[in-house]
Protein backbone atom coordinates (compact mmCIF):
# COMPACT_ATOMS: atom_id res chain seq x y z
CA UNK A 1 0.00 0.00 0.00
CA UNK A 2 1.33 3.31 -0.76
CA UNK A 3 -0.14 6.52 0.31
CA UNK A 4 1.41 9.99 0.64
CA UNK A 5 -0.05 13.15 1.99
CA UNK A 6 1.66 16.42 1.80
CA UNK A 7 0.31 19.21 3.48
CA UNK A 8 1.85 22.71 3.90
CA UNK A 9 2.13 25.80 6.56
CA UNK A 10 3.98 29.30 6.37
CA UNK A 11 5.83 30.13 8.93
CA UNK A 12 7.15 33.64 8.25
CA UNK A 13 8.63 33.88 5.32
CA UNK A 14 9.09 29.93 4.73
CA UNK A 15 6.93 26.97 3.40
CA UNK A 16 6.95 24.07 5.38
CA UNK A 17 6.32 20.90 3.91
CA UNK A 18 5.06 18.09 5.34
CA UNK A 19 5.31 14.49 3.72
CA UNK A 20 3.44 11.92 5.24
CA UNK A 21 3.35 8.80 4.25
CA UNK A 22 5.01 6.75 1.00
CA UNK A 23 7.44 9.09 -1.22
CA UNK A 24 8.17 6.39 -4.19
CA UNK A 25 5.53 7.20 -6.32
CA UNK A 26 4.21 9.70 -8.69
CA UNK A 27 1.75 11.05 -6.12
CA UNK A 28 5.22 12.47 -4.91
CA UNK A 29 5.00 14.83 -7.68
CA UNK A 30 2.54 16.89 -5.72
CA UNK A 31 5.59 18.15 -3.20
CA UNK A 32 7.09 19.44 -6.77
CA UNK A 33 4.17 21.35 -7.46
CA UNK A 34 3.82 23.06 -4.03
CA UNK A 35 7.40 23.94 -3.81
CA UNK A 36 7.19 25.40 -7.20
CA UNK A 37 3.86 27.43 -6.60
CA UNK A 38 5.71 28.71 -3.58
CA UNK A 39 8.87 29.71 -6.11
CA UNK A 40 6.62 30.97 -8.30
CA UNK A 41 4.92 33.13 -5.58
CA UNK A 42 8.54 34.52 -4.81
CA UNK A 43 9.61 32.38 -1.76
CA UNK A 44 12.68 31.35 -1.23
CA UNK A 45 12.82 29.12 1.71
CA UNK A 46 11.70 25.91 1.96
CA UNK A 47 11.98 23.30 5.05
CA UNK A 48 10.84 19.88 3.81
CA UNK A 49 9.54 17.80 7.34
CA UNK A 50 10.23 14.30 7.04
CA UNK A 51 8.54 13.22 10.02
CA UNK A 52 5.83 11.54 8.58
CA UNK A 53 7.27 9.93 5.75
CA UNK A 54 7.53 6.27 6.36
CA UNK A 55 9.83 5.07 2.68
CA UNK A 56 11.61 6.96 0.55
CA UNK A 57 12.83 5.16 -2.83
CA UNK A 58 14.62 5.80 -6.20
CA UNK A 59 11.33 7.99 -7.47
CA UNK A 60 11.37 9.71 -4.25
CA UNK A 61 15.24 10.53 -4.46
CA UNK A 62 14.53 11.96 -7.80
CA UNK A 63 11.86 14.10 -6.73
CA UNK A 64 13.59 15.86 -4.10
CA UNK A 65 16.51 15.75 -6.51
CA UNK A 66 14.26 18.08 -8.83
CA UNK A 67 13.53 20.33 -5.68
CA UNK A 68 17.10 20.75 -4.82
CA UNK A 69 17.64 21.56 -7.93
CA UNK A 70 14.22 24.17 -8.55
CA UNK A 71 15.49 26.10 -5.43
CA UNK A 72 19.62 26.58 -6.28
CA UNK A 73 18.18 27.91 -9.84
CA UNK A 74 16.01 30.67 -7.68
CA UNK A 75 19.43 30.82 -4.96
CA UNK A 76 16.61 29.80 -2.30
CA UNK A 77 17.15 27.96 0.72
CA UNK A 78 16.22 24.61 1.42
CA UNK A 79 16.52 22.33 4.68
CA UNK A 80 14.94 19.19 5.92
CA UNK A 81 14.24 18.04 9.44
CA UNK A 82 12.64 15.21 11.33
CA UNK A 83 14.89 12.40 9.12
CA UNK A 84 15.16 9.10 10.11
CA UNK A 85 17.89 7.54 10.42
CA UNK A 86 17.43 5.48 7.32
CA UNK A 87 16.29 8.82 5.38
CA UNK A 88 19.52 10.47 6.47
CA UNK A 89 21.99 7.86 5.36
CA UNK A 90 19.92 7.95 1.87
CA UNK A 91 20.30 11.49 1.27
CA UNK A 92 24.37 11.38 2.33
CA UNK A 93 24.42 8.28 0.20
CA UNK A 94 22.99 9.86 -3.09
CA UNK A 95 24.79 13.20 -2.34
CA UNK A 96 21.69 15.57 -1.66
CA UNK A 97 22.99 15.51 1.93
CA UNK A 98 26.33 17.88 0.50
CA UNK A 99 23.95 20.40 -0.69
CA UNK A 100 21.21 20.11 1.70
CA UNK A 101 21.28 20.61 5.83
CA UNK A 102 19.45 18.93 8.46
CA UNK A 103 18.33 19.25 11.28
CA UNK A 104 16.71 17.31 13.81
CA UNK A 105 13.63 19.80 14.68
CA UNK A 106 11.76 21.88 12.77
CA UNK A 107 12.13 25.05 15.13
CA UNK A 108 15.83 25.09 14.57
CA UNK A 109 15.38 24.72 10.83
CA UNK A 110 13.70 27.57 11.05
CA UNK A 111 15.67 29.61 13.58
CA UNK A 112 18.29 28.71 10.80
CA UNK A 113 16.22 30.18 8.03
CA UNK A 114 15.54 33.14 10.59
CA UNK A 115 19.08 33.93 10.97
CA UNK A 116 19.70 34.08 7.26
CA UNK A 117 17.74 36.38 6.17
CA UNK B 1 23.30 29.18 3.39
CA UNK B 2 21.49 25.99 3.52
CA UNK B 3 22.14 24.80 0.23
CA UNK B 4 25.30 25.00 -1.59
CA UNK B 5 25.81 25.95 -5.76
CA UNK B 6 29.30 24.78 -5.48
CA UNK B 7 29.10 21.52 -6.18
CA UNK B 8 30.84 18.85 -6.11
CA UNK B 9 31.91 19.21 -2.48
CA UNK B 10 33.71 17.02 -0.83
CA UNK B 11 32.85 17.46 2.95
CA UNK B 12 29.89 15.65 4.15
CA UNK B 13 27.15 17.56 6.34
CA UNK B 14 25.69 14.86 7.65
CA UNK B 15 28.79 13.81 9.11
CA UNK B 16 28.01 10.32 9.90
CA UNK B 17 29.36 7.21 8.17
CA UNK B 18 27.33 4.70 6.20
CA UNK B 19 27.55 1.21 7.09
CA UNK B 20 28.48 -1.45 4.67
CA UNK B 21 26.28 -2.82 2.87
CA UNK B 22 23.89 -0.12 2.55
CA UNK B 23 25.15 1.11 -1.16
CA UNK B 24 25.06 -2.65 -2.36
CA UNK B 25 20.99 -2.53 -0.37
CA UNK B 26 20.55 0.51 -2.16
CA UNK B 27 21.40 -0.48 -5.81
CA UNK B 28 19.60 -3.83 -5.96
CA UNK B 29 16.50 -1.76 -3.96
CA UNK B 30 16.36 0.80 -7.19
CA UNK B 31 16.44 -2.54 -9.54
CA UNK B 32 13.16 -3.68 -7.93
CA UNK B 33 11.72 -0.35 -8.04
CA UNK B 34 12.75 -0.07 -11.59
CA UNK B 35 11.27 -3.69 -12.76
CA UNK B 36 8.38 -2.78 -10.22
CA UNK B 37 7.54 0.37 -12.60
CA UNK B 38 7.46 -1.55 -15.68
CA UNK B 39 5.12 -3.94 -14.16
CA UNK B 40 2.92 -1.57 -12.46
CA UNK B 41 2.28 1.37 -14.48
CA UNK B 42 -1.29 2.01 -15.60
CA UNK B 43 0.30 2.71 -19.00
CA UNK B 44 2.90 2.38 -21.77
CA UNK B 45 4.16 6.77 -21.13
CA UNK B 46 3.22 6.30 -17.51
CA UNK B 47 5.72 3.26 -17.56
CA UNK B 48 8.22 5.29 -18.96
CA UNK B 49 7.96 8.41 -16.51
CA UNK B 50 8.30 5.97 -13.61
CA UNK B 51 11.68 4.35 -15.59
CA UNK B 52 13.31 7.87 -16.04
CA UNK B 53 12.37 8.93 -12.49
CA UNK B 54 13.68 5.29 -11.07
CA UNK B 55 16.64 5.93 -13.16
CA UNK B 56 17.63 9.81 -12.37
CA UNK B 57 16.95 8.80 -8.30
CA UNK B 58 19.25 6.18 -8.28
CA UNK B 59 22.13 7.58 -9.47
CA UNK B 60 21.49 10.74 -8.36
CA UNK B 61 21.14 12.37 -11.58
CA UNK B 62 18.84 15.65 -11.94
CA UNK B 63 18.29 16.00 -15.87
CA UNK B 64 17.13 13.34 -18.30
CA UNK B 65 15.28 12.59 -21.51
CA UNK B 66 14.05 9.33 -22.59
CA UNK B 67 13.72 9.42 -26.63
CA UNK B 68 12.02 6.89 -28.50
CA UNK B 69 12.50 5.83 -32.59
CA UNK B 70 9.25 7.20 -34.32
CA UNK B 71 8.95 8.14 -38.16
CA UNK B 72 12.95 8.35 -38.92
CA UNK B 73 13.87 10.72 -35.96
CA UNK B 74 14.19 10.02 -32.16
CA UNK B 75 11.30 12.11 -30.43
CA UNK B 76 11.40 13.23 -26.56
CA UNK B 77 8.70 10.91 -25.22
CA UNK B 78 9.14 12.13 -21.64
CA UNK B 79 12.21 13.89 -20.17
CA UNK B 80 12.53 15.58 -16.33
CA UNK B 81 14.74 19.02 -15.22
CA UNK B 82 14.15 20.11 -18.61
CA UNK B 83 12.22 22.60 -20.99
CA UNK B 84 9.64 20.90 -22.87
CA UNK B 85 9.97 21.38 -26.76
CA UNK B 86 13.14 20.04 -27.12
CA UNK B 87 13.86 19.12 -30.89
CA UNK B 88 13.22 15.46 -32.26
CA UNK B 89 16.84 13.78 -33.57
CA UNK B 90 17.31 12.80 -36.84
CA UNK B 91 18.26 8.92 -36.97
CA UNK B 92 21.04 8.78 -39.47
CA UNK B 93 22.64 5.44 -40.35
CA UNK B 94 25.27 6.34 -38.94
CA UNK B 95 23.86 7.06 -35.30
CA UNK B 96 21.69 3.83 -36.25
CA UNK B 97 24.83 2.14 -36.52
CA UNK B 98 27.07 2.97 -34.07
CA UNK B 99 24.00 2.96 -31.27
CA UNK B 100 24.15 -0.65 -32.94
CA UNK B 101 27.93 -0.97 -32.28
CA UNK B 102 27.66 0.19 -28.72
CA UNK B 103 24.72 -1.48 -26.96
CA UNK B 104 25.54 0.03 -23.64
CA UNK B 105 25.30 3.44 -21.77
CA UNK B 106 28.58 5.91 -23.42
CA UNK B 107 30.06 8.14 -21.38
CA UNK B 108 30.40 11.51 -22.98
CA UNK B 109 33.63 12.29 -21.41
CA UNK B 110 35.84 9.76 -23.10
CA UNK B 111 37.70 10.31 -26.13
CA UNK B 112 36.10 7.18 -28.19
CA UNK B 113 32.74 7.95 -28.35
CA UNK B 114 31.42 7.87 -32.17
CA UNK B 115 31.04 10.66 -33.81
CA UNK B 116 27.29 9.96 -34.74
CA UNK B 117 26.48 9.59 -31.05
CA UNK B 118 28.87 12.62 -29.88
CA UNK B 119 27.20 14.51 -32.83
CA UNK B 120 23.09 13.46 -31.32
CA UNK B 121 24.75 14.41 -27.81
CA UNK B 122 25.75 17.92 -29.58
CA UNK B 123 22.39 17.97 -31.04
CA UNK B 124 20.38 18.22 -27.39
CA UNK B 125 22.86 20.48 -25.77
CA UNK B 126 22.62 22.93 -28.39
CA UNK B 127 18.80 22.68 -28.37
CA UNK B 128 18.35 23.01 -24.62
CA UNK B 129 21.30 24.98 -23.30
CA UNK B 130 21.19 24.00 -19.81
CA UNK B 131 21.66 20.12 -20.28
CA UNK B 132 25.03 18.11 -20.54
CA UNK B 133 24.69 14.87 -21.85
CA UNK B 134 26.91 13.06 -19.70
CA UNK B 135 25.71 9.56 -21.16
CA UNK B 136 24.01 7.77 -23.51
CA UNK B 137 22.23 4.98 -23.90
CA UNK B 138 20.99 3.51 -26.51
CA UNK B 139 18.22 1.67 -26.55
CA UNK B 140 17.29 -1.23 -28.54
CA UNK B 141 17.12 -5.06 -29.37
CA UNK B 142 18.99 -7.30 -32.26
CA UNK B 143 16.53 -5.63 -35.01
CA UNK B 144 17.68 -2.07 -34.06
CA UNK B 145 17.39 1.12 -32.38
CA UNK B 146 13.92 1.56 -30.54
CA UNK B 147 15.19 4.56 -28.43
CA UNK B 148 17.82 6.99 -26.64
CA UNK B 149 18.23 7.55 -22.77
CA UNK B 150 20.15 10.86 -22.85
CA UNK B 151 21.50 11.55 -18.80
CA UNK B 152 22.87 14.68 -17.46
CA UNK B 153 25.06 14.97 -14.76
CA UNK B 154 25.26 13.75 -11.07
CA UNK B 155 23.97 15.86 -8.74
CA UNK B 156 27.97 16.19 -7.49
CA UNK B 157 28.89 16.20 -10.64
CA UNK B 158 31.10 12.56 -10.10
CA UNK B 159 31.02 10.42 -12.70
CA UNK B 160 29.25 7.33 -12.50
CA UNK B 161 31.19 4.33 -11.11
CA UNK B 162 31.92 1.04 -12.79
CA UNK B 163 29.03 -0.59 -10.50
CA UNK B 164 26.97 2.41 -11.38
CA UNK B 165 27.14 1.66 -15.05
CA UNK B 166 26.90 -1.65 -15.09
CA UNK B 167 23.08 -1.36 -13.26
CA UNK B 168 22.62 1.58 -15.72
CA UNK B 169 23.03 -1.35 -18.70
CA UNK B 170 20.93 -3.74 -16.78
CA UNK B 171 18.28 -1.48 -15.98
CA UNK B 172 18.40 -0.14 -19.57
CA UNK B 173 18.37 -3.48 -21.15
CA UNK B 174 15.25 -4.13 -19.17
CA UNK B 175 14.04 -0.65 -20.53
CA UNK B 176 14.62 -1.75 -24.14
CA UNK B 177 13.11 -5.05 -23.90
CA UNK B 178 10.08 -3.09 -22.33
CA UNK B 179 9.93 -1.06 -25.13
CA UNK B 180 9.74 -3.29 -27.58
CA UNK B 181 7.25 -5.63 -26.10
CA UNK B 182 5.41 -2.53 -26.18
CA UNK B 183 5.86 -1.73 -29.96
CA UNK B 184 4.98 -5.59 -30.66
CA UNK B 185 1.83 -5.56 -28.23
CA UNK B 186 0.92 -2.51 -30.48
CA UNK B 187 1.39 -3.90 -33.83
CA UNK B 188 -0.64 -6.90 -32.67
CA UNK B 189 -3.49 -4.42 -31.43
CA UNK B 190 -3.18 -2.49 -34.72
CA UNK B 191 -3.71 -5.77 -36.78
CA UNK B 192 -6.57 -7.16 -34.62
CA UNK B 193 -8.21 -3.53 -35.14
CA UNK B 194 -7.86 -4.18 -39.23
CA UNK B 195 -9.27 -7.83 -38.94
CA UNK B 196 -11.97 -6.12 -36.88
CA UNK B 197 -13.00 -3.73 -39.34
CA UNK B 198 -13.23 -6.17 -41.92
CA UNK B 199 -15.06 -9.00 -40.14
CA UNK B 200 -17.59 -5.99 -39.18
CA UNK B 201 -17.78 -5.15 -43.32
CA UNK B 202 -18.20 -8.93 -43.82
CA UNK B 203 -20.57 -9.26 -41.48
CA UNK B 204 -22.53 -6.54 -42.73
CA UNK B 205 -22.32 -7.78 -45.95
CA UNK B 206 -23.78 -10.65 -45.13
CA UNK B 207 -26.42 -9.29 -43.28
CA UNK B 208 -27.26 -7.41 -46.46
CA UNK B 209 -27.52 -10.48 -48.73
CA UNK B 210 -29.17 -12.53 -46.12
CA UNK B 211 -32.19 -9.71 -46.37
CA UNK B 212 -32.17 -9.76 -49.84
CA UNK B 213 -32.09 -13.53 -49.90
CA UNK B 214 -35.24 -13.66 -47.33
CA UNK B 215 -36.91 -10.75 -49.18
CA UNK B 216 -36.83 -13.72 -51.89
CA UNK B 217 -37.94 -16.26 -50.27
CA UNK B 218 -40.77 -14.15 -48.85
CA UNK B 219 -41.60 -13.07 -52.51
CA UNK B 220 -41.99 -16.47 -53.52
CA UNK B 221 -44.19 -17.46 -50.85
CA UNK B 222 -46.50 -14.78 -51.75
CA UNK B 223 -47.19 -15.56 -55.18
CA UNK B 224 -47.76 -19.07 -54.14
CA UNK B 225 -50.46 -17.39 -51.65
CA UNK B 226 -51.73 -15.09 -54.40
CA UNK B 227 -53.26 -18.28 -55.57
CA UNK B 228 -54.94 -19.38 -51.87
CA UNK B 229 -56.18 -16.07 -50.82
CA UNK B 230 -58.03 -17.51 -47.57
CA UNK B 231 -53.85 -18.56 -46.69
CA UNK B 232 -53.15 -14.92 -46.78
CA UNK B 233 -49.81 -14.07 -44.28
CA UNK B 234 -50.08 -17.54 -42.77
CA UNK B 235 -46.08 -18.44 -44.07
CA UNK B 236 -45.50 -15.60 -42.60
CA UNK B 237 -47.12 -16.48 -39.20
CA UNK B 238 -46.00 -20.31 -39.11
CA UNK B 239 -42.45 -19.15 -39.38
CA UNK B 240 -42.62 -16.59 -36.52
CA UNK B 241 -43.94 -19.30 -34.32
CA UNK B 242 -41.83 -22.19 -35.73
CA UNK B 243 -38.71 -19.86 -34.91
CA UNK B 244 -39.82 -18.91 -31.45
CA UNK B 245 -39.99 -22.45 -30.58
CA UNK B 246 -37.07 -23.47 -32.32
CA UNK B 247 -35.41 -20.99 -30.08
CA UNK B 248 -36.81 -21.81 -27.24
CA UNK B 249 -35.86 -25.39 -27.44
CA UNK B 250 -32.15 -23.40 -28.00
CA UNK B 251 -31.94 -25.10 -31.53
CA UNK B 252 -28.35 -24.88 -33.13
CA UNK B 253 -28.51 -21.18 -35.60
CA UNK B 254 -28.38 -22.90 -38.29
CA UNK B 255 -31.28 -25.14 -37.38
CA UNK B 256 -33.40 -22.37 -36.45
CA UNK B 257 -32.32 -20.86 -39.71
CA UNK B 258 -33.65 -23.52 -41.67
CA UNK B 259 -36.72 -24.14 -39.98
CA UNK B 260 -37.21 -19.90 -40.66
CA UNK B 261 -36.60 -20.86 -44.74
CA UNK B 262 -38.82 -24.22 -44.34
CA UNK B 263 -41.68 -22.67 -42.98
CA UNK B 264 -41.75 -19.59 -45.06
CA UNK B 265 -41.75 -22.14 -48.22
CA UNK B 266 -43.69 -25.05 -46.55
CA UNK B 267 -46.69 -24.86 -49.15
CA UNK B 268 -44.47 -23.96 -51.83
CA UNK B 269 -45.80 -27.16 -53.36
CA UNK B 270 -49.48 -25.87 -53.54
CA UNK B 271 -48.43 -24.08 -56.41
CA UNK B 272 -49.34 -26.89 -58.74
CA UNK B 273 -52.87 -27.70 -56.89
CA UNK B 274 -56.00 -26.88 -58.38
CA UNK B 275 -56.99 -23.17 -57.19
CA UNK B 276 -60.93 -24.52 -57.72
CA UNK B 277 -59.34 -27.27 -54.45
CA UNK B 278 -57.94 -24.53 -52.58
CA UNK B 279 -61.05 -21.90 -52.60
CA UNK B 280 -63.66 -25.20 -52.73
CA UNK B 281 -66.28 -24.05 -49.98
CA UNK B 282 -67.88 -27.22 -49.45
CA UNK B 283 -66.04 -30.81 -48.29
CA UNK B 284 -62.84 -32.17 -50.58
CA UNK B 285 -64.01 -35.36 -52.57
CA UNK B 286 -61.38 -38.34 -52.03
CA UNK B 287 -59.86 -37.63 -55.25
CA UNK B 288 -59.48 -33.62 -54.49
CA UNK B 289 -58.18 -34.51 -50.89
CA UNK B 290 -55.19 -37.35 -52.67
CA UNK B 291 -54.51 -34.26 -54.72
CA UNK B 292 -54.02 -31.81 -52.18
CA UNK B 293 -51.75 -34.38 -50.15
CA UNK B 294 -49.11 -34.48 -52.48
CA UNK B 295 -48.50 -30.75 -51.71
CA UNK B 296 -45.71 -31.33 -49.33
CA UNK B 297 -43.87 -33.86 -51.77
CA UNK B 298 -44.49 -30.68 -54.50
CA UNK B 299 -42.86 -28.57 -52.06
CA UNK B 300 -39.84 -30.89 -51.21
CA UNK B 301 -39.62 -31.21 -55.43
CA UNK B 302 -39.08 -27.98 -55.74
CA UNK B 303 -37.07 -26.87 -52.86
CA UNK B 304 -34.65 -29.39 -53.51
CA UNK B 305 -33.52 -27.93 -56.54
CA UNK B 306 -32.48 -24.98 -54.56
CA UNK B 307 -28.73 -24.75 -52.66
CA UNK B 308 -30.03 -23.49 -49.12
CA UNK B 309 -27.06 -22.34 -47.09
CA UNK B 310 -28.58 -24.26 -44.36
CA UNK B 311 -29.24 -27.86 -43.93
CA UNK B 312 -32.37 -30.00 -44.98
CA UNK B 313 -34.85 -27.07 -45.77
CA UNK B 314 -36.90 -29.38 -48.42
CA UNK B 315 -36.80 -32.40 -46.03
CA UNK B 316 -38.60 -30.12 -43.05
CA UNK B 317 -41.27 -28.90 -45.61
CA UNK B 318 -42.12 -32.11 -47.36
CA UNK B 319 -42.51 -33.67 -43.49
CA UNK B 320 -44.37 -30.75 -41.99
CA UNK B 321 -47.66 -32.91 -42.34
CA UNK B 322 -46.49 -36.03 -40.72
CA UNK B 323 -47.65 -36.96 -37.84
CA UNK B 324 -46.21 -39.09 -34.39
CA UNK B 325 -48.29 -41.81 -34.62
CA UNK B 326 -47.68 -42.58 -38.51
CA UNK B 327 -51.16 -41.45 -39.80
CA UNK B 328 -49.51 -38.23 -41.11
CA UNK B 329 -48.54 -37.74 -44.93
CA UNK B 330 -46.62 -37.82 -47.55
CA UNK B 331 -44.62 -41.17 -46.62
CA UNK B 332 -46.68 -42.16 -42.91
CA UNK B 333 -43.26 -41.34 -41.28
CA UNK B 334 -43.42 -41.84 -37.17
CA UNK B 335 -41.71 -40.40 -34.40
CA UNK B 336 -38.20 -40.36 -34.33
CA UNK B 337 -38.14 -40.70 -38.47
CA UNK B 338 -39.75 -37.22 -38.10
CA UNK B 339 -36.97 -34.35 -37.62
CA UNK B 340 -37.69 -31.88 -34.75
CA UNK B 341 -37.69 -28.94 -37.43
CA UNK B 342 -40.86 -30.46 -38.79
CA UNK B 343 -42.62 -31.58 -35.62
CA UNK B 344 -42.19 -27.67 -35.05
CA UNK B 345 -43.73 -26.51 -38.27
CA UNK B 346 -46.44 -29.26 -38.17
CA UNK B 347 -47.61 -27.59 -34.84
CA UNK B 348 -46.98 -24.22 -35.89
CA UNK B 349 -48.84 -24.55 -39.17
CA UNK B 350 -51.72 -27.04 -38.04
CA UNK B 351 -52.97 -24.13 -35.17
CA UNK B 352 -52.31 -21.42 -37.36
CA UNK B 353 -54.86 -22.45 -40.14
CA UNK B 354 -57.12 -23.86 -36.68
CA UNK B 355 -57.26 -19.93 -35.97
CA UNK B 356 -57.82 -18.75 -39.59
CA UNK B 357 -61.28 -18.29 -41.61
CA UNK B 358 -60.77 -21.19 -44.56
CA UNK B 359 -63.43 -21.79 -47.33
CA UNK B 360 -64.88 -24.70 -45.92
CA UNK B 361 -64.93 -23.71 -42.25
CA UNK B 362 -65.22 -20.44 -40.30
CA UNK B 363 -62.10 -19.84 -37.50
CA UNK B 364 -61.95 -22.10 -34.12
CA UNK B 365 -61.62 -19.76 -30.88
CA UNK B 366 -59.06 -19.63 -29.55
CA UNK B 367 -58.91 -21.84 -26.59
CA UNK B 368 -60.65 -24.11 -28.82
CA UNK B 369 -57.71 -24.47 -31.18
CA UNK B 370 -55.27 -25.08 -28.08
CA UNK B 371 -57.59 -27.75 -26.80
CA UNK B 372 -56.90 -29.15 -30.21
CA UNK B 373 -53.62 -29.08 -29.79
CA UNK B 374 -53.13 -29.99 -26.70
CA UNK B 375 -55.62 -33.39 -27.29
CA UNK B 376 -53.60 -34.61 -30.02
CA UNK B 377 -50.24 -34.16 -28.72
CA UNK B 378 -48.24 -37.29 -28.72
CA UNK B 379 -50.31 -38.56 -31.54
CA UNK B 380 -49.92 -36.09 -33.87
CA UNK B 381 -47.27 -33.52 -32.10
CA UNK B 382 -44.57 -33.49 -30.17
CA UNK B 383 -45.21 -32.65 -26.20
CA UNK B 384 -41.94 -30.94 -25.92
CA UNK B 385 -42.73 -28.87 -29.11
CA UNK B 386 -46.10 -28.40 -27.25
CA UNK B 387 -44.91 -27.03 -24.37
CA UNK B 388 -42.36 -24.69 -25.74
CA UNK B 389 -45.27 -23.14 -28.08
CA UNK B 390 -47.48 -22.98 -24.88
CA UNK B 391 -44.96 -21.36 -23.26
CA UNK B 392 -44.28 -18.87 -25.81
CA UNK B 393 -48.03 -17.86 -26.16
CA UNK B 394 -48.24 -17.56 -22.26
CA UNK B 395 -45.41 -15.01 -22.41
CA UNK B 396 -46.88 -13.30 -25.63
CA UNK B 397 -50.45 -13.07 -23.44
CA UNK B 398 -48.25 -11.58 -20.13
CA UNK B 399 -46.94 -8.73 -22.54
CA UNK B 400 -43.40 -10.40 -23.86
CA UNK B 401 -42.18 -9.53 -27.65
CA UNK B 402 -44.59 -6.62 -27.35
CA UNK B 403 -42.49 -4.86 -29.88
CA UNK B 404 -41.75 -7.93 -32.06
CA UNK B 405 -45.11 -10.25 -31.59
CA UNK B 406 -45.05 -13.99 -32.39
CA UNK B 407 -48.60 -14.30 -32.72
CA UNK B 408 -50.23 -12.52 -35.31
CA UNK B 409 -53.42 -13.74 -35.29
CA UNK B 410 -55.39 -15.15 -32.95
CA UNK B 411 -58.72 -13.55 -33.82
CA UNK B 412 -60.74 -11.92 -31.70
CA UNK B 413 -63.17 -14.30 -30.55
CA UNK B 414 -61.12 -15.25 -27.01
CA UNK B 415 -60.89 -13.65 -23.65
CA UNK B 416 -57.23 -13.76 -22.34
CA UNK B 417 -58.22 -14.43 -18.74
CA UNK B 418 -59.24 -17.64 -20.22
CA UNK B 419 -56.79 -18.10 -22.48
CA UNK B 420 -53.94 -17.93 -19.83
CA UNK B 421 -56.51 -20.12 -17.61
CA UNK B 422 -56.06 -23.02 -19.94
CA UNK B 423 -52.20 -22.34 -20.82
CA UNK B 424 -51.59 -22.35 -17.40
CA UNK B 425 -53.37 -25.80 -16.38
CA UNK B 426 -51.78 -27.01 -19.34
CA UNK B 427 -48.78 -25.93 -18.94
CA UNK B 428 -48.53 -27.60 -15.13
CA UNK B 429 -50.25 -31.13 -16.81
CA UNK B 430 -47.09 -31.07 -19.06
CA UNK B 431 -44.61 -31.13 -16.68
Amino acid sequence: MSYLTVRTRQADDALVVYIDGYLNSLMGEEVERVVQEALDAGRRKVLLNFEGTRLINSIGISIIIDIVEKIMERNGMLAFCALSRINRELFQMTGVARYVQAFDLEEEALGYFAQSS
Amino acid sequence: MVISRSRPESARTGGERIPAGRREAFKLKALRDFTLCLARARDFDESLHLSLMVILGSFSIVKGALLLREDGEFRVRVSRGLPPGMPPIETSKELVAALRRSGRPVLMGRREVPGAIRKAAEGMEHAVPAFSVDVLCPLGTRSGPLGLLALGPTITGEPLTVGERETLGVMTSFLSAHISNHRVMSDIFRLNEVLRFQVQENERLITGMQEIYLDTIRALATAIEAKDPYTRGHSERVARISVSIAKGLDLPEKEVEAIHIASILHDVGKIGTARSILTKPSPLTAGEIREIQRHPQTSFEILSEIKFPYPNVAQLARDHHEWLDGTGYPHGKRDRQISMGARIIALADAFDAMVSDRPYRDSLPLVAALGEIKSCLRRHYDPIVGRMFFRSLRGELSGEHREDPVFTALGERYSRGDAVAFLDRTLQDLR
